[in-house]
């Protein structure tokens, strides 16, 4: 009798699971405004009906990560990127800090105000782009990646609201200030790791995209600040490419990388680019959608089979 | 029956990679071999000693508090300058904040016309090129230019060319390099690694820059550790010394205790190794039977 139960229940599993739509968790590693090519690759994801089943963001994609999870389409997300992103929400210096990085003990040095930049105006844009959105109230899961900048471990934001979240995710160390929150002192994801496979796979995903970038190399190293910043560069991208490559050995999820590329070069604020960064997404998820449609079949053939 | 090939790696880690001397007696107290050293950074003074051959280790060790006497001179105002003030004064990423000429001079005098080919046992040393980002193994030409490339601190010692390459501290790249072990065929490897303790007090723009670069670079010790012991055949064996302080690079008084702790750290894992050696020892003489 049990057996029987247990048969009808399997044959009724797999009765449903083929009508199930084909789905995927989106992961968009650090990458600056390139995160922006994410939107391209979650349309092109929605016209193969292919269900974003979850999303996380670290730095730069933090923020087309929560766009993607509200559930905009690509126009809109667009618009937003371009209302958001502008060359002044970071022209200001914040000459406080300089001046407490050079006379610590006098001007009062503190880790959770240090920036060289001044962010008020980036903290207002993110404000009036989402308001108290939470994390946990989004269509589709979504998951913001941020360092404990005390003992410098991964951290995975899924509640609370969403601008802080990303501005802790966005905190690159010494250009803008940590974040305090839930009585962490938070600093920029890609610190701990650029691309945050684990936080999906920590969840259960099967099939994982991951739209990734590495930092590019400088041509020309002219200043101290250049250099460290090329230094920066250097070990991230290695934490990049070991991290990825043991996610790759160690679980069963299977991970299918879109790298767009890009034959203009792109800087922080080059935001008048993104339509064409965006476009870069598209072309890059095109050429991986058969691939992706054909892993997806037989994933849930064998589903079915079991 | 062949014997199984050891490596020692020694990672990077500043003056702590001292202790690598303390694995070393233990070792030796063992009646075990080495048959190839890598090392980055910190590591390489004594990876050198270890493969040019020495036998008496306080010796090496004098030697070694010696030339971390003569490593770091005083600031360097012209460069300090230079570094704040790129565009007045011209830029290059030649350049360092603090003068290493007497350093040079020193190293220079002491591996005056020794080449890696020269060595006893086989020396890898692992730098980083400053352009390219890449990962620059060093096994062939003069020692002399190969240390001081993977020992040029990022900002603090100027870089090094050879070959035509602009080259860092490897501890960039590869901060614990058991890869280039495995690559040269080592059975055993003893990866002697440290982590950067953490700040516990950010009071001041140095503390977070140190912050910044602990985090980042313990990061990719531990996933490039993680990553290569699980994807290779080669037994790794971790030897983490715990210091239980921070150690900074002018520390000298506290080698003793590093080498302690080098020692101890060591010998929890001998019993591991032990079986290890009596397990290689016995497979090919099985296969055979």
């Amino acid at each position: 009798m049990a057996a029987t139960l247990t048969m009808a229940a399997t044959t009724a599993m797999a009765n449903t699971l083929p009508t199930a739509p084909p789905s995927v968790s989106l992961v968009i590693g650090s990458g600056s405004v390139k995160c922006a090519a994410a939107i391209g690759v979650a349309s092109v994801l929605r016209e193969a009906g292919i269900r974003i089943e979850r999303v996380v963001g670290c730095s730069g994609g933090a923020l087309f990560a929560t766009l993607i999870a509200m559930g905009h389409d690509a126009d809109t997300a667009r618009d937003m990127t371009l209302r958001l992103w502008t060359k002044d929400i970071t022209a200001r210096r914040n000459n406080h800090a300089l001046l407490s990085a050079l006379a610590p003990k006098l001007m009062g040095f503190k880790a959770s105000r240090f920036g060289l930049r001044d962010d008020r105006h980036i903290n207002r844009r993110l404000q009036e782009a989402f308001g108290d959105a939470r994390i946990e109230d989004m269509p589709v899961p979504l998951h913001i990646t941020a360092t404990n900048f005390m003992d410098g471990e991964l951290v995975d934001l899924s509640r609370g609201p969403v601008a802080p979240a990303i501005r802790a995710s966005l905190a690159i160390p010494f250009a803008f200030a940590p974040v305090e929150l839930d009585g962490q002192l938070l600093v920029d994801g890609y610190v701990s790791d650029p691309l945050p496979l684990s936080v999906a796979i920590k969840h259960g995903a099967r099939v994982i995209v991951a739209v990734g970038f590495e930092s590019p190399m400088m041509e020309e190293i002219g200043s101290a600040g250049r250099f460290a910043m090329q230094l920066s560069s250097i070990m991230s991208n290695n934490l990049l490419r070991a991290r990825y490559a043991f996610n790759s050995v160690a679980h069963h999820a299977e991970v299918i990388t879109i790298i767009p590329e890009f034959k203009k070069r792109i800087r922080l604020f080059d935001t008048d680019k993104v339509p064409y960064i965006i476009e870069a997404g598209t072309q890059a998820a095109r050429e991986q959608i058969g691939y992706l449609r054909r892993l997806l079949d037989q994933d849930r053939a064998i589903a079915a089979a079991a | 029956m062949e014997r199984p090939k050891i490596a020692m790696v020694l990672g990077a880690g500043g003056l702590r990679c001292v202790s690598a001397f303390g694995a070393l007696a233990v070792l030796r107290r063992e009646g075990i071999d080495v048959d190839m050293v890598v090392a980055c950074s910190g590591g390489a003074a004594v990876g050198y000693w270890i493969a040019a051959g020495g036998t008496d280790i306080p010796e090496g060790i004098a030697r070694y508090t010696e030339g971390m006497a003569h490593s770091f001179g005083s600031l360097g105002v012209r460069r300090v300058l230079r570094a704040l003030l790129p565009r007045w004064l011209g830029y290059s990423p030649r350049g360092g904040l603090m003068k290493d000429q007497r350093f040079n001079r020193y190293m220079a005098a002491e591996l005056r016309g020794v080449r890696f080919e020269d060595l006893q046992v086989p020396l890898h040393f692992v730098a980083a090129d400053v352009h390219s980002g890449e990962q620059v193994v060093l096994s062939s030409g003069p020692v002399f230019d190969a240390m001081r490339a993977t020992l040029a601190i990022p900002l603090l010692l100027p870089p090094w060319e050879v070959d035509g390459r602009l080259l860092v501290d490897g501890g960039i790249c590869n901060p614990l390099p058991v890869d280039v072990a495995m690559r040269e065929g080592a059975d055993i490897i003893l990866a002697m690694g440290f982590e950067d303790p953490l700040q516990s007090e950010l009071d001041s723009s140095v503390a977070l820059i140190r912050q910044v670069l602990a985090v980042s670079s313990n990061h990719l010790m531990r996933a490039q550790f993680a990553f290569h012991s699980m994807a290779h055949h080669a037994e790794v064996i971790p030897v983490i010394p715990d210091f239980g302080q921070q150690v900074g690079l002018r520390d000298l008084h506290l080698i003793p205790h590093l080498v302690r702790q080098g020692e101890l750290a060591t010998e929890r894992e001998l019993p591991y190794l032990r079986r290890l050696l009596q397990a290689q020892l016995v497979q090919p003489a099985e296969a055979t039977a």
